[in-house]
């Protein structure tokens, strides 16, 4: 018994021993800044001016600010749309429609395509944002190409914002969902497509009924990630728009940074990123709860 | 239990290792940190080398007065930190002067950051600088004004200062049939040679050009808004009652002029344009050589981009382009109405070395460096002996005389507590009549919404 009790108390040093690294940097890193994040939310520090020097408690003040906002209700309709657009139609389907392409393909198109796919998600944000403004600038690319078939030109920057940064979130980032779906579909025995092929199952039942069922667990951890990413993209927005035209493509993240670092209002963005927070985690909840549903059935 | 053993002696020995690694790390940073400095030649105390913090598009500039500097100081270094250009820069220098790691001993402080950053506790006071610095009595009196905080104390050393004013393309105006030199007398005489402008301009060709975008935000609060609202009568601030003023008679004056130009008359530019950034690039290195752009609200620094060795040297740059003094609205008033602005040269509190801040700041803020700056920049010069100067009166590549002529007129920006957040409510509110998203009407009861929403409504008097 004694040596059981002993064994046990080991076991418990040995694991908090290998935790305390990762506990240690998380605490620095992550949790520290996140206690300061809430603190600073509750006060009106500023960068300049008098409550640079001395902030004060304001309470909720913060918080009920985002709510009179008169921009919040567009400015949320723009994160949704990104969100929903780029993030979760674009980024996941394309993905997960290139993933199962791709599969039993012969290696060299898997690789040339994987490749090229891959490209986008190595490429520095700003690069690529600089690339898309180029791309759809009033002189750029697009235009030239139109131009051969007599058609003129279109500030595609301004007259369809939205739908610029959208595309270019997808070329961005599709290459994460491809990678997980590849990895999970990988994971699908073949016997058991060719069992319900001679089953009689065609390609749709087969994707719904077999495919999507298997790969579940995948497909939440990618919402989640994809959704959590998209709500906090900032640098490919800010360098190809600025937020602009007018508000036309501010999303929440972008909200913030305006707030904190152009009109110096720190303790206000402070407050938008807890909102952010508090959205993403929403989410994910609803993600988490979709797929645990689906279980019950 | 011997593997367990094992197993333990292996963490063990991975804390040890992560902690030799931090060590580790720190000693080679402290080797670096020396050798730098011995790089740089400085082979005693830290107190030989001076951080000073100016825009990128000034660091070349800068060098050569510091390697000057230096050669007059022997022993000293200067190290120049380069500040993005733009509104960042506010950000980036406020940022670096919250603490001592960071901090440079000697920054350009934009004049309307003066009382804002001084009541955030980020700036060195400077008048007792000024009681033993022979040259103080250079400056007038209204300009060292210009660089005190709200409690009077001086924090800043004037070294520039400019105007706004209509810069007009010569030939293209003769074209469209307006009488040159064009001075016009009230906004109705602006809109109607843009008319006349648009009707004789091509494809992609800009009438006239108001600021309106979130991305030159301080540029269209005081170029276009500030300046236009100052034309009309009206004050933003009411320094006797210390409260913000909504006055929307006077406000819808200016939303109907921006509403004109850019939604009924058409005569502004394309938002592809007014939202690039650093559109003024633009403007100075293409749009205003290549005849693509009639008329424009700027500054009277803007011929020091085409001097000599500049990136846009142009030399015959003023053959081209001519200066008008800004109209009020009908022309009552003064008749005439420009925003002035300018730069100083400031001492975070921060700085680690003061004394040499203030060596440095003797130096550069001296005849000979302002001089040099105004020459270099177009802007107009603080110093009266810098003013006198022949150098400076004869330059070829700038407007100095004629923007000299419009400082009677001048207004500044009521630079208070609040206004670094309240300016760019004022440009967001300029932006939406520009790209139609809101009429004045809407624009006017959005900025009295906005302003009592950000200074409280206690602070705000609305006429």
């Amino acid at each position: 018994m004694v040596g059981t009790r002993n064994q046990q108390k080991r076991k418990i040093w040995k694991t908090a021993l290998f935790f305390s690294p990762s506990i240690l940097l998380l605490g620095v890193f992550f949790i520290g800044p996140m206690i300061m994040t809430v603190f600073f939310s509750f006060t009106d520090i500023s960068l300049t001016g008098s409550s640079a020097q001395a902030m004060k408690f304001v309470g909720f003040r913060n918080f009920i600010e985002i709510f009179k906002d008169p921009k919040l209700l567009t400015v949320l309709k723009n994160t949704m749309v990104f969100l929903v657009f780029s993030g979760i139609i674009g980024q996941q389907c394309l993905g997960f429609l290139l993933a199962s392409l791709m599969r039993g393909k012969n290696r060299l198109v898997r690789k040339f395509v994987g490749f090229t796919v891959v490209a986008g998600w190595i490429t520095p944000e700003v690069i690529a944002a600089f690339m898309f403004s180029s791309f759809f600038a009033d002189a750029g690319t697009l235009n030239k190409i139109i131009g051969i078939f007599g058609a003129s030109p279109v500030s595609w920057l301004f007259t369809f914002p939205m739908a610029c940064v959208v595309i270019a979130n997808i070329w961005k980032g599709s290459a994460y969902s491809m990678m997980m779906f590849q990895a999970s579909l990988d994971n699908i025995s073949d016997d058991i497509v060719e069992a319900a092929r001679i089953d009689g199952a065609g390609g749709l039942q087969i994707l719904l009924r077999i495919t999507l069922p298997m790969i579940k667990s995948t497909m939440a951890t990618t919402f989640v990630i994809v959704t959590l990413s998209t709500l906090g993209a900032f640098g490919l927005v800010f360098a190809m728009t600025g937020g602009g035209p007018a508000i036309m493509t501010t999303t929440l993240s972008i909200f913030m940074y305006q707030k904190a670092f152009i009109a110096y209002q720190i303790g206000y963005g402070m407050a938008i990123a807890l909102f952010i927070l508090a959205i993403g985690i929403l989410l994910s909840l609803v993600y988490i709860r979709l797929i645990r549903a689906n279980d019950g059935n | 239990m011997f593997k367990k053993k094992i197993a333990g002696l292996l963490a063990a020995m991975m804390c040890v290792s992560l902690i030799g690694c931090g060590g580790g790390g720190d000693k080679p940073a402290d080797e670096t940190k020396k050798a730098e400095t011995e790089e740089t030649g400085s082979t005693s105390a830290d107190s030989d080398v001076i951080k000073m913090a100016v825009g990128a598009d000034r660091v070349d500039f800068y060098r050569g007065l510091a390697d000057e500097f230096e050669k007059q100081n022997p022993g000293k270094k200067v190290e120049i930190i380069e500040i993005v250009n733009g509104s960042d820069m506010y950000t980036k220098i406020t940022m670096m002067m919250q603490s001592k790691e960071t901090s440079p001993d000697l920054i350009t402080e934009d004049g309307f950051m003066i009382m804002s950053d001084a009541e955030a506790g980020y700036l060195e006071p400077l008048d007792e600088f000024m009681k033993n610095w022979e040259d103080a009595g250079q400056f007038e009196q209204a300009i060292l004004d210009g660089a005190k905080g709200a409690d009077g104390v001086q924090y800043g050393v004037p070294f520039s200062t400019d105007t706004q004013c209509l810069w007009y393309d010569k030939k293209l105006m003769e074209e469209a049939g307006v009488s040159v030199p064009f001075q016009p007398k009230n906004w109705d005489e602006i809109i109607e040679a843009g008319k006349k402008l648009k009707e004789v301009g091509g494809d992609g060709f800009i009438p006239f050009f108001l600021y309106a975008s979130k991305t030159s935000p301080e540029e269209t609060s005081m170029r276009t808004f500030q300046e236009l609202y100052s034309g009309t009568g009206g004050t933003l601030y009411d320094f006797d009652t210390k409260k913000w003023v909504v006055d929307k008679e006077n406000l819808l004056k200016v939303y109907n002029f921006v509403n004109d130009v850019y939604n009924v008359e058409k005569i502004g530019a394309p938002l592809s344009i007014v939202s690039q950034q650093k559109v003024e690039d633009l403007f100075v290195s293409d749009y205003m050589k290549n005849g693509k752009l009639g008329m424009i609200f700027t500054g009277s620094w803007v011929p020091g981009n085409w001097g000599e060795g500049r990136t846009y040297e142009w030399p015959e740059g003023l053959d081209t382009w001519a200066v008008a003094k800004i109209p009020t609205y009908d022309g009552s008033g003064d008749g005439f109405s420009t925003m002035s602005g300018g730069w100083t040269w400031a001492i975070p509190k921060n700085a680690n070395n003061k004394a040499g801040g203030e060596e440095l700041l003797k130096f550069i803020a001296g005849k000979d460096c302002q001089l040099k700056y105004a020459m270099f920049s177009g802007d107009l010069a603080v110093r009266k002996d810098v003013m006198e100067d022949e150098t400076y009166l004869s330059q070829k590549m700038s407007v100095v005389k004629e923007a000299g002529e419009m400082l009677p007129y001048a207004h500044f920006r009521p630079s208070v507590e609040g206004y670094s957040t309240l300016t760019t409510m004022f440009t967001e509110v300029v932006e939406s009549i520009a790209m139609g998203s809101a009429s004045p009407d809407d624009a006017a009861a959005t900025f009295e919404s906005e302003m009592k929403r950000i200074v409280g409504e206690e602070n705000v008097t609305v006429k």
